[in-house]
């Protein structure tokens, strides 16, 4: 029995193992690629480099310019995230414990931005942002992708501030507390969870956006990480495989280590953002 | 709105004044609707009215179409190809995800120690970004230097090679097949959170009668997933309907649109072809699409609650 039982432990490992491997192989491909010459991969795509050529990151950084990229990406990613979370929690607070009239019919009209997908809004949005004078700039990326982030914030904030118990509220206020302070002294403190998990995701969704990028941003100075991988793609570097797969692997390893890092938000996120 | 919202949990206090009242919304939702009305609400709302009239994206002047644009749609070969492509993903989003997530989510609980690192390596495909995984499958099936055909020579399939992306037959499965690497592993995550809750008591009794695996899995271990299975399943068709990135960077919708689905031929048509009001029309299609998925989720997640 335990002779057999431990045979089925090793079968099964390796079987997860094989699995694994094959899940990373097409990563593991284009990370040895970062490292060879354009002809050596076209000579031999799947084995390793003859010689590493690290230089082609740094290459990528440069000429590739995605030292830019990541600081577009995070220029856009960080402002996102603020304005979501703080954003986010507010209406939460208004609609849970503010006390005020309405807010079911308001919620309602915020959950609308759950259902309809992207492609629903993105031609008059892109009209919109032209006649504010916010086409091809960051700040006109920010508040389209805050504007869509929204919706799900609101979701999320608002489940948790269901559970908080009233009395902790009603006891604040008696202590005479405003409703400010009772958001950011009590409610908040105790938020870091959720929170969390939202910043996570958000900052997930505005490091992959693709779509807005596309239509918002036409100079080549403020592309992100995502753009600027898909015009490397489709550019003028159409065959050079060895900067587009050098940009891939530098664009990947962050978000990467982010991911591993920050594991247990990023599954809780992404499985509470299923609904959207 | 499927979401119940307990009135009790709200402040029984009542401000006095309506200026008090009004400066609460101004202060709570304000900055909230005021990105979300003019960034969302209002260009929706457009969309639907732009689905009515004809426009080409440049002149100042909507001409009334009435519903032309929807008859239109259905009058279109390509919206048909693209319509049932959106069908393929999701069919194959629905077997193939759930069918590995399911067998390796039953393994990775089984298998004791490594758990963790199991199923990070699986789920992490879900955090790339399309864009490369776009790139990276692009390379896969190239034609020339793609890992795949040389496999298919060197297991004696040479005849089999090709540029797998640029065969109309071939184009959309290629592109299913990696836009579910990155959703196998949520769903073996997702499955694994079911596993966890699992009856044990029951598993167990059912090994001390007797019972094989193959019974055990398909007796006890599916149906307690019920749940699972349904948000997945809910999940895999509004994925499959509103899946643009990916294709955009592959394809394109080509070879000669073989490959585009709704989202990609309303961007065609809204952006390329000049087209607004019919790109419109497409987006409202696909957002009622969506949009009863969407409402399918909420309802099938309301009995937990």
């Amino acid at each position: 029995m335990m002779a057999q039982r431990k045979r089925n432990t090793i079968l099964l490992h390796g079987f997860l193992i094989a699995g694994a491997l094959l899940t990373l192989f097409p990563l593991g491909l284009i990370g040895l690629m970062a490292f060879k010459s354009n002809p050596e991969i076209f000579a031999n795509p799947v084995g390793l480099p003859s010689v590493w050529r690290f230089n082609q990151l740094g290459e990528a950084w440069v000429n590739g310019r995605f030292g830019q990229y990541y600081t577009n990406s995070l220029l856009v990613a960080a402002p996102v995230i603020a304005l979501v979370v703080v954003f986010s929690s507010l209406a939460a607070y208004g609609i849970v414990f503010a006390g005020l009239p309405g807010t079911t019919a308001i919620l309602g009209l915020f959950m609308i931005g759950l259902i309809v997908p992207l492609q629903a809004i993105i031609v008059p949005l892109f009209h919109n942002l032209n006649g504010f004078g916010l086409l091809n700039s960051r700040l006109g990326l920010i508040l389209s992708q805050a504007a869509i982030g929204l919706p799900f914030g609101i979701f999320l904030m608002r489940s948790f501030f269901l559970g908080i118990p009233k009395e902790l509220i009603e006891a604040a206020r008696i202590d005479g507390a405003g409703d400010l302070t009772i958001l950011m002294r009590v409610i908040m403190p105790i938020a870091a969870a959720p929170t969390l998990t939202l910043a996570t995701l958000q900052f997930m969704f505005s490091w992959n956006d693709f779509l807005l990028p596309l239509i918002i941003i036409q100079d080549p100075a403020l592309r992100t990480v995502t753009l600027g991988l898909f015009y490397l793609q489709g550019g003028t570097y159409t065959l050079n495989y060895a900067l587009i797969s050098a940009g891939v692997l530098i664009t990947a390893v962050p978000i990467m280590i982010v991911f591993f890092a920050l594991q247990r938000q990023f599954i809780a996120g992404v499985t509470a953002g299923a609904v959207k | 709105m499927a979401i119940p919202n307990p009135t009790a949990s709200r402040s029984s206090r009542r401000p006095r004044f309506t200026l008090a009242i009004a400066g609460k919304y101004l202060l709570f939702l304000g900055p909230a609707a005021a990105l979300y009305l003019p960034f969302v609400l209002r260009p929706l709302i457009e969309t639907f009215y732009l689905s009515l009239h004809q426009w080409n994206g440049v002149s100042p002047d909507w001409t009334f179409f009435g519903l032309d644009n929807f008859v239109r749609a259905f009058s279109d070969r390509i919206f048909w190809t693209a319509l049932f492509n959106n069908f393929l993903w999701v069919v194959a989003s629905f077997i193939l995800p759930m069918g590995f997530g399911l067998v390796l989510a039953v393994m990775i609980s089984n298998v004791g120690r490594g758990q963790k690192i199991y199923s990070g390596i699986f789920f992490m495909p879900v955090v790339l970004n399309l864009i490369i995984v776009a790139l990276v499958w692009g390379l896969i099936y190239n034609p020339l230097i793609g890992p795949l055909n040389r496999f298919l020579k060197v297991i004696g399939l040479g005849a089999y090679a090709k540029g797998w992306l640029g065969d109309s037959l071939t184009a959309t499965p290629a592109i299913i097949f990696a836009g579910n690497w990155t959703f196998f592993g949520f769903c073996t995550v997702i499955f694994l959170q079911g596993l966890r809750t699992m009856n044990v008591e029951q598993l167990e009794a059912a090994t001390l009668d007797g019972a094989n695996a193959v019974r055990k899995f398909f007796h006890i271990v599916v149906p307690s997933l019920a749940d699972q299975v349904r948000l997945i399943a809910v999940l895999s068709v509004i994925g499959s309907f509103k899946v643009f990135d990916i294709v955009y960077v592959m394809t394109k919708g080509g070879p000669n649109h073989a490959s585009e689905v709704i989202a990609t031929y309303m961007y065609w048509q809204s952006f390329m072809n000049g087209s607004l009001g019919y790109g419109a029309a497409l987006a409202v299609l696909l957002t009622v699409f969506v949009a009863s998925a969407s409402c399918l989720l909420m309802m099938s997640r309301e009995p937990k609650r």
